[in-house]
């Protein structure tokens, strides 16, 4: 059998492995492309590349809080009323929600907060945002209450067999929601409570007196017992039930401030939710189309730098393109008319960062910092613009920088 | 009056102090960075002017919305939002072209101007182009809300504009 023997001698692999990559880079892009695009998703039912729109997840309630002012001064009536809402605002903005508007009202002389929200969110998990108080309290055992009695087994839970002490909630500087391993070697969720360091002495002080005593953390009238253990210092940490969803709910109840009056929910009333009417499909065509006539307009009437034209092309077309795949990949809900508005700010941002080279770096830092003070400050669609946008500039970035080494690769390769 | 009256009456204090911070950190990165990137006395008062009347602008926007009896509602933040983008990059253009001018040896301000008149021009097409492209999609709020952004922003850009033939005036830049 005769034995072929293959050459290397005037193969060159540098330019063929380049070659090779840009092959591999070029098919990646075409699969990027094609999944965001709009009816990809309509090929094959196997494989779904849907857009998940947050049309279907939106829904909108009313709560009616009746506040009970009567153990409030009437100096300090308007006061606490005002930083009820406030709390209840913080509660619900932190959570993310879409839209929220609290207003301070008065029905046949009670003093009325009508919460009103539009969201997408869990709506169990925003019914105990609105609806707890969470007015949090260090307490101890009564001592003619007998925890072992048979027929009151709960005893132990319920608030009024306790006495209060002087630590609130407001006695502690911040309560972390954290993961920890358990006795059992277990990881579970513990609320860590960090006191005020004008309150740490106090704090330490009253531990060390219920040294191996079983002292309780009071919510809303319901106790979770803490036994004291003997180690220093002591730090007071209770066990949370539930998984991440419970404790993501119980950090904003515990760190979103003291609500100074009880209230209860009064009437709660489902709201229509009237959701823009948008083809997204039609919408995608349009702009796309629109993209395309305005780089036709800047190529051959405005005559720009063709370089410059088709890199800001496709730097612009690559980063909607991966924007939109990471949010079909990921199953992001989305709202189709903010999508709509951060692909037009990607037109424009791209076009600027590629024209104004000088100020590039002047130009993503003060638009990062911005997002970023919309994330920390904003409130409803701005928080969600925040932190879309932040994300959208650091793929644009990363486009603009790929594109110039992919076309230049491109044009060499396609040279030789 | 209205508008501000229902602005008390309806918003938290919370929302309150969490947009007049937002609207202010904003506005002081913005001048921060011109200042950081020119070192230009009118550079610098120029973006605060039209940081002024970007706001003002958006305010009487809100208003006339208002007056329209629409309703105002927490979408129309985006007014905000986008008004204060488009003006923020139509200032960014203007400071790119000085810094690419004081390179040159013959720096001419009328250059300056002529090249953002073009820019502005070019952004108010970006503009109309892609909102009018949404608005014949979009209906409702949002609808109101765009339209509302894109007369405001294109506003900002022509005040924008005339700002800036008003403070780099006279033929020689520098400081």
């Amino acid at each position: 059998m005769k034995k072929v023997k293959i050459k290397f001698d005037n193969l060159q692999i540098g330019p063929l492995l380049s070659y090779l990559f840009l092959i591999l880079v070029s098919s990646l892009l075409i699969v990027i492309g094609l999944i965001s695009l709009p009816l990809t998703e309509q090929i094959k039912e196997e494989v779904s590349y849907n857009l998940t729109t947050k049309d279907d997840l939106y829904w909108s309630k009313e709560y009616i809080l009746e506040l009970d002012t009567s153990q409030t001064l009437d100096t300090d009536k308007e006061r606490n009323i005002a930083k009820t809402r406030n709390i209840i605002y913080r509660r619900l903005n932190k959570a993310g929600l879409e839209e929220i508007s609290i207003y301070k009202e008065t029905l046949d002389e009670k003093d009325i907060l009508r919460v009103i929200v539009k969201t997408s969110k869990d709506e169990v998990f925003v019914d105990n945002l609105i609806q707890n108080r969470f007015f949090v309290r260090v307490v101890i055992k009564k001592e003619d209450v007998d925890f072992e009695d048979e027929e009151n087994q709960y005893a132990y839970l319920m608030g009024e067999n306790y006495n209060p002490t002087e630590f609130t909630g407001s006695s502690f500087r911040n309560i972390l929601l954290t993961e920890l391993k358990d006795g059992s070697g277990e990881y579970s969720y513990f609320a860590v409570f960090k006191l005020w360091l004008t309150n740490e002495k106090a704090f330490q002080n009253f531990l060390k007196t219920h040294e191996e005593e079983t002292i309780g953390l009071e919510i809303d009238g319901f106790v979770t017992p803490y036994y004291v253990p003997t180690s220093n210092p002591k730090t007071f940490a209770i066990t949370v039930s539930g998984g991440e969803g419970q404790a993501q709910m119980l950090n904003l109840l515990y760190n979103s401030g003291e609500i100074p009056l009880p209230f209860t929910t009064i009437e709660i009333n489902t709201i229509d939710v009237e959701i823009p009417a948008l083809d997204h499909i039609k919408l995608s065509i349009a702009l796309l189309t629109g993209i395309l006539l305005l780089y036709l307009i800047l190529l051959f009437i405005l005559k720009e730098d063709p370089l410059l034209t088709s890199t800001s092309l496709f730097a612009t077309l690559l980063t909607i393109a991966m924007w939109i795949s990471y949010l079909k990949l990921s199953s992001t809900p989305v709202d189709t008319w903010l999508l709509a508005i951060e692909c037009i700010m990607i037109v424009i941002s791209i076009y600027l960062l590629i024209h104004n080279k000088e100020s590039q770096i002047a130009i993503t830092t003060s638009l990062v910092l911005s997002f970023f003070i919309l994330i920390i400050l904003g409130i409803g669609y701005m928080k969600i613009f925040g932190r879309e946008m932040l994300l959208v500039l650091i793929l644009c970035q990363f486009s603009i920088v790929f594109t110039n080494w992919y076309l230049t690769n491109m044009k060499k390769t396609l040279a030789q | 009056m209205n508008i501000f009256i229902s602005v008390l009456d309806g918003w938290s204090n919370y929302e309150l102090i969490m947009i007049i911070s937002m609207i202010g950190l904003i506005t002081i990165v913005g001048i921060l960075s011109v200042y950081f990137l020119i070192k230009d006395k009118r550079s610098v008062l120029f973006a605060i002017a039209s940081s002024i009347t970007t706001n003002l602008l958006i305010i009487s926007t809100l208003f006339f919305v208002d007056l329209l009896d629409v309703g105002l509602s927490e979408g129309y933040s985006f007014v905000f939002l986008l008004t204060a983008t488009f003006s923020a990059m139509n200032v960014t253009t203007l400071n790119n072209y000085l810094i690419h001018n004081k390179k040159k040896n013959e720096f001419d301000i009328d250059f300056v101007t002529r090249d953002h008149f073009e820019d502005s021009l070019k952004l108010i097409s970006f503009i109309c182009l892609f909102l009018s492209i949404l608005i014949a999609f979009i209906d409702g709020e949002i609808r109101n809300v765009l339209i509302a952004s894109g007369i405001s922003s294109v506003l900002s850009i022509a005040i924008n504009h005339l700002l800036a033939r008003m403070f780099f005036k006279d033929k020689r830049g520098g400081k």
